[in-house]
């Protein structure tokens, strides 16, 4: 069994490549697992995020970005930032690199 | 009323060759001097996967003609694979080898492949399909299954099989084991003129057809499928009538809604011609490889009146007024109401219940709702 890791704000995450992001309008899209067939759906918010991972930048640094472009509070952000890589890490759609 | 249409097509149906081995006397491709016959060479295939896939295509469907006349079909399969999206195949099964079964399987992107079957033994099935085909589909079914791979059939019922329903139900469902199978009837796509009568069902025909189905549909509950053709009709007769002594219209109908296909899927011939769906193939929308689909899927004009539409009231048509069901009507499918009429905007008299209900009388089979 792989041990879930700790996503923290030092944690550098990269996107599955075998994952299709698809922009359906300017508020939603769709990400597709040619795989499995599988689709979830991803917020306007969440595409944001989603475009940023670039297995380079730490969450800290994808946060400092984010800090420019939204109205909420920093704790609101960063809460909802580490709630979507959970939420993304438990559909596989990203690798945490590290601290693991 | 607006609906959303996002920014390019998530299916295509692909009809990669206008040809097949088969010569059914239903299918639209045989003797139709509107078919041409000039299909795209694998090269341009893939370009054009390499299109949708940047487009975010999601799935493509297989189809013709038979797919499976192509010796480069393993190839597009790759094809597909490589670019991450998934398919699914239609085909009569006739051609289908244990090689080519395998590499569906192995490219696990493979949702489903229908084999059509339209009868129970050779005689039923092969009344308007090519003598010998009968074997070689049955086959298909059992080598697919024997791969696990998702296999379903489509029965396209005509007068000449009607009465060899129950024992297909029995042949797919109890010998067979499939979850399920899918029905329609043959319809007058593109050219009404070159289908002989004994093709189409008429009204008493119809109407025999939908009890023997609805019959079978409480036998097998839920795996009996139709989104067209006698047993969506009953169903669909059924709820209509079920609202109209309600007096509670169903909700979103009364309008041109009958078809949804064109807020996500969209077509190509065989030829590269973009058309908003296989029911339409007369109807050019652009040509793959020289425009762009998100242009086409954003852009053209037939797409765009297609999905206004849902806009127009039936209350507008002469043949709908005085119509006890007309608030819970869809005005059906716009590609038979082309074929037939001429015109996109208009419901289609295909499966128009008052329409049925007097050609039912006429015919001398009264329709009765059942309760």
């Amino acid at each position: 069994m792989v041990a879930t890791p700790v996503i923290a704000l030092q944690s550098r995450i990269a996107i599955n490549p075998g994952l299709v992001l698809r922009i359906e309008a300017d508020d939603y899209a769709l990400l597709f697992d040619p795989d499995s067939g599988r689709v979830q759906i991803l917020n306007e918010t969440a595409v944001d995020i989603w475009q940023r991972l670039d297995g380079c930048k730490t969450l800290a640094e994808v946060l400092a970005e984010l800090r420019h472009g939204y109205d909420a509070s920093d704790a609101d952000i960063e809460a909802q930032l580490l709630e979507l890589m959970q939420t993304l890490f438990a559909l596989g759609a990203i690798e945490v690199r590290e601290p693991v | 009323m607006s609906r959303r249409v996002p920014r390019s097509p998530r299916y295509l149906d692909l009809e990669i060759t206008s040809r097949c081995n088969l010569a059914c006397t239903y299918c639209y491709f045989l003797d139709n001097p509107g078919v041409v016959y000039a299909d795209l060479p694998t090269a341009a295939w893939l370009d054009l996967f390499d299109e949708f896939a940047a487009c975010r295509v999601l799935h493509l469907s297989f189809c013709g003609g038979e797919p499976l006349w192509r010796d480069d079909f393993a190839e597009l399969v790759d094809g597909v694979v490589a670019r991450q999206m998934r398919f699914d195949l239609l085909t009569n099964g006739s051609l289908l080898t244990p090689e080519l079964a395998r590499h569906l399987r192995a490219s696990r992107r493979c949702d489903m492949v229908q084999v059509s079957l339209d009868g129970s033994h050779a005689a039923s099935h092969e009344t308007l399909r090519s003598r010998g085909s009968f074997a070689p589909a049955l086959a298909a079914i059992e080598l697919l299954q024997s791969l696990q791979l998702p296999v379903t059939v489509r029965v396209t019922i005509h007068p000449g099989n009607i009465e060899d329903l129950p024992d297909l139900a029995r042949l797919l469902l109890d010998d067979l084991g499939l979850p399920s199978f899918s029905t329609n009837a043959a319809s007058p796509l593109g050219d009404r003129d070159k289908y002989p009568p004994t093709a189409l069902l008429g009204a008493a025909q119809r109407l025999r057809a939908m009890q023997l189905l609805a019959e079978l549909d409480r036998r097998y509950p839920g795996r009996i499928l139709a989104n067209a053709g006698p047993l969506a009709e009953w169903k669909t007769f059924h709820a209509m009538e079920a609202a109209r002594l309600a007096g509670q219209p169903i909700p979103g109908r009364g309008r041109l809604v009958g078809c949804g296909c064109v807020f996500d899927r969209m077509a190509v011939r065989a030829d590269g011609a973009y058309t908003p769906c296989v029911m339409l193939p007369q109807c050019v929308l652009g040509q793959a490889g020289q425009e762009s689909l998100v242009d086409v899927w954003q852009n053209a004009d037939l797409l765009q009146r297609m999905r206004q539409r849902v806009d127009i009231p039936l209350s507008r048509f002469a043949e709908c007024h005085g119509c006890p069901w007309l608030e819970s009507c869809t005005g059906n499918c716009p590609g038979i109401a082309y074929s037939l009429l001429g015109e996109i905007d208009r419901p289609s008299p295909s499966a128009c219940l008052q329409r049925f209900v007097r050609e039912s009388a006429a015919a001398g089979r009264a329709f009765e709702f059942s309760p």
